[in-house]
């Protein structure tokens, strides 16, 4: 009786203990709720516009510009020419404040459960994304598997173009990102990438700060926005741009390529013709080549793939058949996109390719030698390349 | 009141009561009373007992050839059949005395078993000393013989009363399978099944409970297979029953089951002797009352409730295709408005995009939030329920029609709720008829109101805490000594083949083993055959060893085949 | 004896009939429903008996019960002219069909030029002396013109009324305005003829609406406005903040010379307490601030690490500094620039000082309560930094 006594007690504690959880006292209707698809981060702009946020007494200025894209769900099912979304933009000192702001706008509570797209402008993103990706990482409802891109000119701008075929901006980002012919690195697009490249704690090495993010322009009808390669970010600032060619070069030497990307190949037979060439399978190993003195690392890149269009074969019926040919071509375009990309790098001594790391963890004789001044080393670092195209099959054509 | 319930609930605390006789007194006054020699005084005496009420008929007449000897019939009226009264026992006796010649000479004392063994042609014939007991006799139906002079009474079998055919049982309709279901009467019931199981293992005791309904209660069970220790456990648990009227199986669930605070049914009803047969096959103890066709089974582990005699009859893909039907339904009810209200109001977050997009577009401009909107639809739905089963056929229908039809559409059109609710509340409908026990049907779909609340207060932890607080409940109940949750909790490895999935016949070998039956095995065992056999028994471990007993019936078993067998052989010879 | 209980009980039932029965019932949709109403002054010189411009939010109902969105009208604004509430109601009653019914009438929206030159009282009378009103409406003072308000189409209702009450009933937790009631809105006038009052700015799109800051009346009339940060400042003395994120510099990253970096603290506790000391013939009033919160965000987080303690202590500091300023700010304003005392010092001194009060209840509002010193003391505790370090 007694035991029965104390299980009872301790089941009511326990019970009670469960109220400190989020309960029906915290829960939302769906439709009192304002899901943010996309947010757009931009700098104040120099000379002030619109009305002022806050009459401020307080001792921070403002800092960013902030839209949200707030989808109207009540007009999802309307026919015809209707506003299907509020670009409600407002200010702030920090992201926080500026959605504290928006508060005042909008009685519905502002939600990033269904965050897709984080979209910052390049411009800011040169003065550093650190601020920037606090709050996403802070705030745990916002998932890591969220898109973010820096964008070309203003980001609000950029996140307020109205898609052909998709209503919502943010959903027609992220299928875009997510397109498995896209050359970017496959990960590059996710947060959660962007954090792992970013956070110091991650490897014993040293404060990592270099990422890259995908950078993206908007068309002038602002109907659509343009994948164009990546930004480089460098102490979390950006630095440098890589063509979708280059992005693809880094994405094969990370072991990150997507299934089916389309090269484009100079024929070496048939000059002046370009060969078309996917890959579906790629493969690259690293190895280090140095000894204590010389830093020097090898690059070995095996492509499979298959032949997709060769303008010149109903001319020239060989220049379809020829396999050798076909691969040399290929390899060549591969190797130079590669050694450029990796020249690129070494110019503005930023470390994407994780070689730091390689050392430390497979070769950590050598890199206690060069830890200390590694900055110094990489550029200077001997890094060759060999690639290897094998083509599947021609097609259907004879 | 509860008082019974104590004992019952712990047998054996009540120490000195447990041994009543089953059959008790009808009333203190028949305690004293016993025949007297004089028939004038008996048939006063049982007059009075009967407080002259109308249905009972005493038919006093003479025999003999001077009319000497006084008799009476006693019966109740509606209850005997008229004809075999007529034919069996007034015409014998009076035909008989008449033949008898004047100077024979038969004393009183002679004409009693004259008359016991010569003269009535009735079938079922019995002398009964004991007052109680003719009383009892004269209420369910027989005749009663008294002879002036003698104290004791002949009983004549003569029942027969208006009842209703074998029909189709109306609650458990199977596409195919047998059409006969069990009646009102209990004899017919028994045959029912003993027509079915044709075996002479087939036992079936009968009982009398109920102080003033005096019903007749049979357990059944087949001698060799059903556990011993159910079947003392059950005749236990029906001895232990005092009250004053059993008038249908309900009170005896009731009043014997494990533990009557909790909504899930520990003993299974039917109405199916194909199922009852079936179950009697699985070693399992049944009960049957008079004057209803629901028979009891035990034990009913949580699966058993699942089961429809059909999965037997259909082919092993559809029938298990089926049961997931049913386990399916079973979660969509218990968990989905529940889900809905989590999902909607704490974890938008957790569903695509594009969905909550919907659901928000529908949930826009409804007044209420979603717990309020799932409560009341899913009260709107037990009311059109309830109120389906009270009304007559064709009313409930259109009741059914107006309430899930104009209801639904008019509130999603008044933008009272969303359409989504409505979606969400509908399959919970049609999911939990799927169910094909009512019992268990009515517990899942209270349990579904207890989900809605905690999901409405903590979202999907309430959820998950509330089926793990069922979860814990379910396998903390007993069937009959059985645990509930047999065979899962404790896990047998077999246990996915008779409820998850039915095996195809050929495989299912074993009985149940939650019914504890002294035979596991269907057909013959071949285990201790051949090689193949042994390392069977090794890689079944499960498999209690052989009882005696089992391996005598093996053995008979083994000794029939071959007799048959030799019988073939010299028939191929003729 | 029969006769008599049938004679009185036939007078019964007739004198029912004098209550409201059928005869006075009228169907939902033959009332033209106002979900809010908004006053200004009227600018037309031609009428000059005319004070007021009332306007009637009044939404079409026709489209009701349209399942799965669709373009739902404009609500009918109906402004007429009137010299008092109640003649405006009159005449907006003949040019609509449907005579105004003000159950529903929640908000109530008081234009900054009519405002400023009248007394509020004579526009409030009619909204509690009328039987249908309700007096837990939403009062606003609007910077600009009431019509304006009223004539926005927000994004997510269809009805501004509507839209305002949820706003300011949903977004309370950011302390940035206030939620004016007209019954305490009364009580206040009645105390001293001062108040503050929830302020609503319409966009200059005319698409949108902002709740934020608060406007200050004195003597019945108003005589400016409190920003959205004065107004928290004076939430924090009435006790009554009950979230909100201040922003303040990073005291670590300052020092390293990013002064950039910001850290936005998160309220989700406070209660302040008042005290009075009036010894020495100084009135002398002390307010300590206990807040407790969150750290939403670290915009310098790779220099330095949020889990140690030393640098929490500090930062509850740097954001205790920051809610002193603040308050201390927003007390100023209303002490020195307008010298009203709306957040009940006084009442708290008749409380707990009686015949003190009763001396200097007089001279109250013009001498004493500018010269009055306030003390503020807050302090900070952080409870959570999120789920990164």
């Amino acid at each position: 009786m007694r035991i029965r006594y104390k299980n009872m007690i301790i089941f009511i504690i326990l019970s009670l203990l469960l109220f400190q959880f989020s309960g029906c006292y915290d829960s939302k209707e769906i439709d009192t709720k304002a899901f943010v698809l996309a947010v757009g981060i931009d700098t104040i702009e120099g000379k002030e516009s619109g009305q002022k946020e806050t009459e401020t007494i307080k001792g921070v200025p403002d800092r960013f510009t902030v839209t949200f894209e707030l989808p109207l769900f009540s007009q999802q099912l309307a026919a015809g020419e209707t506003e299907k979304f509020w670009m409600l933009s407002t200010r702030g000192a920090s992201i926080i404040e500026a959605i504290r702001n928006s508060d005042l706008r909008s009685d519905r509570v502002l939600t990033f459960g269904h965050l897709k797209v984080v979209a910052i402008s390049e411009e800011m993103a040169r003065k550093g994304l650190f601020p920037i990706l606090d709050f996403f990482h802070r705030e745990p409802v916002v998932p890591r598997k969220t898109n973010i891109i820096i964008t070309e000119g203003k980001a609000g701008d950029a996140i307020s173009i109205i898609p052909y075929q998709e209503q919502l901006y943010g959903i027609y980002q992220e299928d875009l990102l997510e397109s498995e012919r896209s050359s970017l690195p496959r990960t590059a697009h996710q947060l959660r990438q962007t954090f792992i490249n970013l956070n110091k704690m991650l490897y014993g090495v040293k404060e990592k700060r270099n990422a890259f993010i995908p950078y993206v322009k908007k068309s002038k009808d602002n109907k659509e926005t343009i994948i164009s390669g990546l930004a480089i970010i460098k102490d979390g600032k950006m630095v440098g741009k890589l063509s979708n060619a280059e992005s693809y070069a880094l994405a094969l030497l990370l072991n990150l390529t997507n299934d089916r990307v389309t090269i484009i190949a100079p024929s070496l037979i048939f000059p002046g013709c370009d060969l078309v060439f996917e890959a579906h399978d790629t493969h690259s190993q690293l190895k280090y080549l140095g000894d204590k003195e010389n830093i020097s690392f090898g690059y070995h890149v095996n492509v499979d793939g298959y032949f997709a269009e060769c303008p010149s074969s109903l001319i020239k019926e060989e220049t379809g058949k020829d396999i050798d040919a076909i691969n040399k071509s290929v390899e060549k375009q591969l190797k130079q996109d590669i050694e450029r990309t990796i020249k690129k790098m070494q110019v503005l001594n930023v470390d994407l390719l994780g070689l730091d790391s390689y050392l430390f963890q497979k070769h950590p004789k050598v890199w206690k030698q060069v830890a200390a001044n590694w900055d110094e080393l990489f550029p200077e670092a001997d890094i060759d390349v060999q690639v290897t195209v094998h083509t599947r099959h021609l097609g259907t054509s004879k | 009141m509860f008082e019974f319930l104590k004992g019952l609930r712990k047998p054996g605390s009540r120490n000195k009561k447990v041994n009543l006789p089953i059959g008790r007194p009808v009333n203190e006054w028949t305690n004293n009373s016993h025949f007297k020699k004089n028939l004038g005084d008996n048939l006063e005496l049982i007059r009075k007992i009967y407080h002259g009420s109308s249905d009972i008929v005493f038919r006093e007449f003479s025999g003999g050839t001077n009319k000497e000897f006084k008799m009476a019939i006693i019966y109740v009226d509606g209850l005997v059949d008229k004809t075999i009264i007529h034919e069996e026992i007034l015409k014998s006796i009076m035909l008989e005395a008449r033949a008898v010649k004047p100077n024979s000479g038969i004393s009183k004392r002679e004409i009693y078993q004259q008359i016991l063994s010569r003269t009535l042609t009735a079938a079922d014939i019995y002398e009964e000393e004991d007052f109680k007991r003719v009383l009892l006799a004269i209420a369910s139906g027989d005749a009663v013989l008294l002879i002036d002079g003698h104290d004791t009474a002949i009983c004549v079998s003569a029942r027969g009363w208006e009842n209703r055919g074998v029909q189709e049982p109306v609650t458990e309709a199977v596409v195919r399978g047998p059409r006969d279901g069990f009646t009102e009467t209990l004899r017919t019931n028994t045959a029912l099944l003993r027509r079915r199981l044709r075996d002479p293992n087939l036992v079936i005791k009968s009982h009398v409970i109920g102080r003033r309904t005096q019903t007749d209660v049979v357990v059944a069970y087949l001698q060799d297979l059903a556990s011993p220790q159910i079947v003392k456990e059950v005749e236990k648990r029906l001895g232990l029953i005092d009250v004053d009227g059993i008038l249908e199986s309900g009170f005896i669930e009731q009043l014997i089951e494990d533990d009557w605070m909790t909504p899930f049914p520990q003993i299974q009803y039917t109405e199916r002797p194909d199922a009852v047969a079936g179950q009697l096959l699985e070693g399992k103890v049944v009960i049957m009352v008079d004057n209803t066709p629901f028979v009891l089974v035990v034990p009913a582990p949580f699966m058993s409730f699942f089961q429809s005699p059909e999965d037997y009859y259909q082919r092993w893909m559809f029938a298990t295709f089926s049961r997931w039907i049913r386990v399916l339904s079973t979660l969509i009810t218990l968990t989905l408005p529940g889900l809905y209200i989590a999902l909607s109001s704490f974890h938008p977050g957790m569903i695509p995009a594009r969905l909550v997009s919907s659901m928000a577009a529908a949930h826009e401009g409804v007044p209420f939030p979603a717990f309020i909107e799932a409560l009341l639809m899913t009260i709107t739905l037990e009311l059109l329920m309830e109120a389906g089963i009270r009304l007559p056929g064709p009313i409930g229908q259109t009741v059914s029609i107006v309430g899930g039809l104009v209801i639904g559409d008019a509130a999603v059109s008044a933008n009272l709720v969303s359409p989504l609710m409505v979606i969400v509340v509908a399959l919970t409908a049609i999911s939990s008829f799927t169910i094909p026990n009512y019992n268990m049907n009515f517990a899942i779909r209270v349990m579904r109101f207890v989900v809605i609340f905690a999901a409405a207060i903590l979202g999907l932890l309430g959820i998950v805490l509330m089926m793990l607080l069922i979860l814990t409940h379910l396998v903390n109940l007993k069937s009959f000594g059985v645990g509930y949750m047999e065979p899962f909790a404790p896990f047998k490895t077999r246990a996915p083949f008779d409820t998850f999935i039915r095996a195809p016949l050929p495989f299912l070998k074993t009985r149940p083993l939650y019914s504890r039956p002294q035979q596991t095995y269907r057909g013959i065992d071949h285990r201790n055959d051949t090689e193949q056999g042994e390392v069977m028994e090794k890689s079944d471990d499960m498999m209690p060893k052989l009882s005696k007993q089992a391996r005598a019936y093996q053995d008979d078993m083994d000794a029939k085949r071959n007799r048959q067998g030799d019988m073939d052989e010299g028939h191929e010879e003729e | 004896m029969d006769f008599k209980r049938c004679i009185s009980m036939i007078l019964c039932m007739i004198m029912a009939l004098c209550l409201m029965g059928c005869w006075d019932q009228k169907e939902i949709e033959h009332r033209g429903m106002v979900f809010s109403t908004g006053i200004d002054k009227l600018i037309e010189t031609e009428d000059e008996q005319k004070k007021y411009l009332i306007s009637f939010e009044m939404p079409i109902l026709s489209g009701g019960g349209e399942t799965g969105g669709g373009v739902l009208e404009k609500p009918w604004i109906l402004a007429t002219t009137g010299n008092t509430v109640f003649e405006a109601v009159r005449q907006a009653d003949i040019r609509s069909e449907r005579p105004l019914f003000f159950a529903q009438n929640k908000v109530l929206v008081i234009g900054e030029e009519i405002a400023q030159q009248e007394d509020i009282r004579m526009m409030l009378d009619f909204f509690l002396r009328d039987h249908e009103l309700t007096r837990n409406m939403n009062v606003f003072i609007v910077k600009g013109t009431a019509l304006e308000v009223l004539n926005v189409v927000p994004y997510f209702s269809d009805s501004v009324g509507d839209y305002l009450r949820t706003l300011s009933r949903v977004k309370y937790k950011s302390s940035r305005f206030r939620a004016t009631e007209l019954s305490c809105l009364v009580e206040d006038l009645k105390r001293n003829g001062s108040a503050l009052v929830s302020r609503v700015i319409p966009s200059s799109a005319g698409d949108e609406v902002k709740l934020a800051g608060a406007a200050v009346i004195k003597n019945n009339r108003l005589v400016g406005w409190l920003g959205e940060i004065e107004n928290r400042g004076t939430l924090f003395i009435q006790d009554k903040v009950e979230g909100g994120s201040i922003v303040v510099s990073c005291p670590i990253c300052s020092e390293l010379g990013e002064r950039a970096e910001t850290i936005t603290f998160e309220i989700n506790n406070v209660s302040s307490k008042k005290e009075v000391d009036i010894r020495g013939g100084k009135i002398k009033f002390g307010i300590v601030i206990n807040v407790e919160g969150t750290i939403q965000e670290h915009s310098g987080w790779q220099y330095h690490d949020l889990l140690e303690q030393e640098y929490i202590r500090r930062m509850e500091k740097v954001v205790a500094t920051e809610i002193t300023r603040e308050v201390q700010a927003a007390n100023n304003k209303l002490q020195q620039e307008f010298a009203v005392d709306v957040l009940g010092y006084g009442s708290y001194l008749k409380k707990t000082h009686p015949d003190f009060w009763e001396e200097i209840e007089e001279q109250w509002n013009e001498t004493f309560f500018p010269q009055v010193e306030v003390d503020i003391h807050s302090n900070v505790m952080i409870r959570r930094i999120g789920t990164a370090t």
